[in-house]
């Protein structure tokens, strides 16, 4: 316990200079940003920014990239109670009670429940990072190759089963991200593999040239085709404290949806998408009046944006202490440190302990930042709604490209994003997810490259992935997963609970 | 036989010519075996798990029903993706200011409700903007005009 203190003090000393404190503020206000803007993802954003955080040093690069992404989960929640129009999947059951308190004049207290639970999750979750990452790095620390492929096994399995939308594509969705990341040359013999003759993807598919396609590029394409205006709600913001009896009752919410968003955050799947539904719910079933909920319900807003918020905290634990991101915005964050020179895993804590722990602190305080972001300047994030699309999305796309060329000086990689916006457009008008497929694609030559060495030290035998304590736990968890989602009843409740959220 | 779900046959179809584009490209990687994998070890198995994915996918769209296919709208596709591709083609030869100009007079076309007096001043001010942030703060090595 005293040893976390004496961390997270070296993590606020290596978090606090200023132009750490800058890079924070700056993602956490461009988090805000995106999230009250519909249409423009965390995934996207931070694909677009990666090039440029390679001018950072890591330390600062991180920071910005994870401000970027909780602010996101704030700024979501201030369209859909404005708009009834959620700025981020997070805030989708916000829209329910959130919007309609707006609409009965208490709009203000929606936003700053919305802002002081998120603010309240985000410093529990953080505290839960701090304490549970140096335990689950040092059980990793045992890990080896056949521990890894079954852990990595887990997560693309439970990836699936938290997926939004059919199983079986999730699936596909899968196999073609774990088939794109073998595009490249081979590990052991450096031979090409499907690189088509082209020079530019020798070294293999670069990630965020995939990822700006697959998320920037087909976001501007899907935005473009609805043509609905965005409606603000005209009525003014008047007081935004919440009243006493407003905290009482939103008091226990936001206690019980930081502990449930603190768990699905770490499984892995979407925790901060997943979260808030199971809030809600959970919210609704033990209300003593029910009938409120949907009506404008105080409890319907504090609870899920904590949840959310608390899962996007905690999401960061498997990245940083074993290594495997559980979705798709931790993919990006494996990219941003690859392109650093750090690989992800539980030594990052001994070998970069600044690192480790200034990313830990600097959440906690982009989360007080977010607060003051959030609030008294709530007016200017809804003036910003006013803009049309047609100014944004040239200035997007412009981005995307400068970005993209930069990593490289390559105009090819810039005609690859084109592509995989083809790509990510054809996914999105059949129904596919591209999330999975990022996840796969980044985790597709961890696990071959696992597997190859697992099968070289038990010489081909693959008993090793069960005698090994370790890795056999690991499979009956991929196991039981797999039974969870072809059994009838969770998918039945599965299918209602994706439901809801068209 | 009726197609119960055009999207999921559609999006079979395409997994499948997938499996068959990335198993033209495996060629002759050697496999190997299950204790010493090959290069193509990998790719082949995936490849193959891509291709009955799709078999399943569009074989099931004979059976469960889904939803219609979605209309593609190219006039709003084309320009965006032409726009990335003249930016890519132009950027090594022509630099970041005229490959940028390319990139918003092309995608400008996506957009219903382009105003081009407007369209003008946000390029020439994104320009500026990208010109002073990429090239002039972080020093990026950008081509800024044409060289010959």
């Amino acid at each position: 316990m005293d040893n976390v203190f004496s961390n997270l003090a070296m993590g606020f000393g290596a978090a606090a200079t200023p132009i750490n404190l800058g890079l924070c503020f700056i993602g956490a206000l461009v988090g805000t940003l995106i999230g009250v803007l519909p249409g423009l993802g965390p995934i996207a954003t931070i694909a677009i920014l990666l090039p440029i955080t390679f001018y950072l040093d890591p330390l600062g690069a991180l920071i910005m990239l994870a401000g970027i992404y909780y602010g996101a989960q704030y700024g979501g929640s201030t369209t859909a109670i404005l708009v009834n129009m959620p700025g981020e999947t997070s805030s989708v059951v916000t829209t329910l009670d959130g919007h309609q308190m707006a609409r009965r004049g208490r709009a203000g207290p929606a936003l700053a429940i919305a802002a002081l639970g998120s603010f309240f999750a985000g410093c529990v979750a953080t505290f839960i990072v701090a304490l549970f990452g140096p335990v689950l790095a040092k059980f990793a620390q045992n890990f080896g190759p056949p521990e890894y492929f079954a852990l990595m096994l887990v997560g693309l399995i439970g990836a699936t089963v938290l997926a939004s939308g059919s199983v079986v594509k999730a699936v596909a969705m899968i196999i073609v991200g774990l088939l794109l990341g073998c595009v490249g040359s081979d590990i052991e013999t450096g031979e090409p593999r499907m690189t088509f003759g082209i020079p530019q993807i020798a070294e293999g598919i670069n990630f965020t040239t995939l990822a700006v396609g697959l998320f920037g590029v087909a976001e501007i394409l899907r935005n473009l085709e609805k043509t609905a205006d965005r409606t603000v709600l005209g009525a003014k913001i008047t007081g935004l404290m919440p009243t006493w009896a407003d905290i009482k009752q939103s008091a226990m919410p936001i206690l019980r949806g930081t502990g449930i968003g603190s768990v699905l955050g770490i499984l892995p799947g979407n925790g901060a998408v997943l979260a808030p539904y199971a809030s809600y719910t959970l919210e609704k079933k033990i209300s003593k009046t029910p009938s409120r909920f949907g009506k404008g319900a105080i409890e319907g807003v504090a609870g899920p944006e904590s949840a959310n918020n608390a899962g996007a905290q905690t999401s960061f634990i498997p990245l940083l202490t074993l290594g495997i991101p559980p979705n798709a915005v931790m993919a990006m964050m494996v990219g941003a440190m690859t392109i650093q020179g750090i690989v992800p895993g539980p030594q990052v804590m001994n070998e970069n302990p600044t690192l480790f722990w200034g990313m830990i602190a600097s959440m906690w305080i982009g989360n007080a930042m977010l607060v003051i972001i959030n609030l008294p300047l709530v007016g200017v994030w809804v003036r910003l709604l006013k803009v049309p699309y047609r100014i944004l999305f040239p200035a997007i796309l412009m981005f995307c490209c400068i970005g993209v060329y930069s990593i490289n000086s390559s105009g090819v990689e810039v005609m690859l994003v084109a592509l995989f916006g083809g790509v990510g457009y054809f996914l999105l008008k059949h129904g596919f997810e591209p999330a999975p497929l990022l996840l796969a694609f980044v985790l597709g030559p961890l696990m071959e490259e696992n597997l190859r060495r697992s099968f070289l030290i038990a010489r081909g035998d693959p008993s090793i992935f069960v005698t090994r304590p370790l890795s056999a736990g690991l499979l009956v968890i991929a196991l039981i997963l797999i039974a969870i989602v072809l059994l009838p009843s969770v998918r039945k409740r599965r299918e209602e609970v994706f439901q809801e959220e068209d | 036989m009726r197609v119960r779900s055009p999207q999921d046959l559609v999006g079979g179809i395409a997994l499948i010519l997938l499996s068959l584009l990335a198993f033209s490209q495996i060629g002759d990687l050697k496999f190997g075996t299950a204790s010493r994998m090959g290069p193509g070890y990998f790719p082949t198995v995936l490849a193959g798990l891509t291709g009955l994915m799709g078999v399943i996918i569009a074989g099931r769209s004979l059976v469960l029903d889904g939803p219609a296919l979605d209309q593609l709208h190219w006039r709003q596709a084309l320009p965006i993706l032409g726009a990335i591709l003249a930016f890519g083609l132009a950027i090594r030869p022509l630099g970041l200011v005229i490959a940028s100009a390319l990139l918003f007079g092309i995608a400008a076309f996506a957009s219903s409700d382009t105003k081009w007096r407007e369209l003008l001043v946000v390029s020439a001010a994104l320009i500026l903007f990208a010109v002073g942030l990429f090239v002039l703060a972080l020093g990026l090595p950008f081509p800024l005009w044409p060289r010959f």
